[in-house]
């Protein structure tokens, strides 16, 4: 998913570098009431060595492709939408500056789709995925399934949007949207099942450094209440 | 577990991820390249020309890349934390509510 310098042009890299600098703002003065306790900072340092390491290991889809995970959903879930978005940044320059993986005049891209949108669609989804599913000690896991299975494709879909305005290829836009999403959607099925698991396995070791869980308890003691 | 041993064993298994798992990992383009490619804008040159970064390969990246992530991540979160401490005067839990609304 990381974008190199040359897909877009100038003038949608300095959009979406306008676009990343506002989120990340946001993000930056917000995410102090995520999480207000001591904890926060390592785990939201071991949130992005997580994401950086997942990024790694790519997984074969088929046909010649590969995927691998983003980690916008899993890191929403653990740390909050806020702390995730700076979490995300952190391995996507790690990764554009010593990596070239991802372009520097891309960064602002990058940071759109994956540390903005992949992380606020994965968010989202998970609590309207919570809200859905009966409460129960598989709801959250499997809410962040959803929220890793839709997060791909959303993000899938914003590059599409922003190929719209600076993009130039050989096939049409409508083909474009139709490969992205579609690859992406498998990529997706992955990202949730991983997202999924590994939030269960947290639940199980540590659940009070699970924030989507924490707010799920308060939620069910106050329906219970 | 304590939050410490958590922590250490989280590490190490984003280590054991990125050193060993990652040499396995699928050497095919990811979505995005790959359609990229198989619909014409992989090298459509609508944009900037890449800017050249030095890039760290071989088999220790992926852990070098662990610890510069989690050394960023760690310093940018403490950074507003030490902003709050020094306009509170208040070192004991800064991210406490009471120490916000103090």
């Amino acid at each position: 998913m990381h974008v190199p310098d040359h897909y877009l042009d100038p003038t949608t890299s300095v959009v979406t570098g306008v676009i990343a600098v506002a989120g990340l703002t946001h993000a930056y003065v917000t995410m102090r009431h995520e999480r207000p306790s001591d904890d926060r900072v390592p785990m939201a340092a071991l949130v992005a060595t997580a994401v950086f390491a997942g990024q790694m290991v790519n997984f074969p889809i088929s046909d010649g492709t590969s995927g691998h995970l983003l980690g916008g959903a899993l890191a929403a879930i653990l740390v909050g939408p806020a702390t995730a978005a700076i979490c995300l940044t952190g391995v996507l320059l790690v990764q554009a500056v010593a990596f070239g993986d991802g372009g520097i005049a891309a960064l602002g891209t990058n940071v759109t789709l994956m540390a903005l949108v992949g992380v606020v669609a994965g968010w989202l989804a998970f609590r309207g995925a919570l809200a859905m599913l009966p409460c129960s000690r598989f709801s959250v896991p499997l809410a962040a399934a959803v929220a890793g299975c839709l997060s791909v494709p959303a993000s899938a879909m914003a590059f599409t949007g922003l190929f719209a305005f600076g993009g130039h290829a050989t096939s049409s836009l409508g083909d474009i949207a139709m490969a992205m999403l579609g690859w992406h959607s498998v990529i997706g099925v992955v990202e949730g099942l991983i997202t999924g698991l590994l939030i269960a396995v947290v639940l199980a070791v540590r659940p009070d450094l699970v924030l989507g869980a924490d707010r799920h308890e308060r939620r069910s003691v106050q329906v219970v209440g | 577990m304590s939050a410490r041993w958590f922590t250490a064993g989280a590490f190490a298994l984003c280590l054991v991820a990125a050193g060993l798992l990652s040499a396995h990992a699928s050497g095919h383009p990811d979505g995005l390249e790959y359609v990229a490619r198989t619909h014409g804008f992989l090298d459509s040159g609508s944009g900037i020309g890449s800017i050249g970064v030095p890039r760290i390969s071989g088999r220790a990246a992926g852990m070098i890349g662990c610890a510069l992530t989690f050394t960023l991540v760690f310093a940018v979160m403490t950074l507003p934390r030490l902003r709050d401490e020094g306009r509170n005067g208040h070192h004991g839990k800064p991210w406490s509510r009471q120490g916000r609304s103090a």
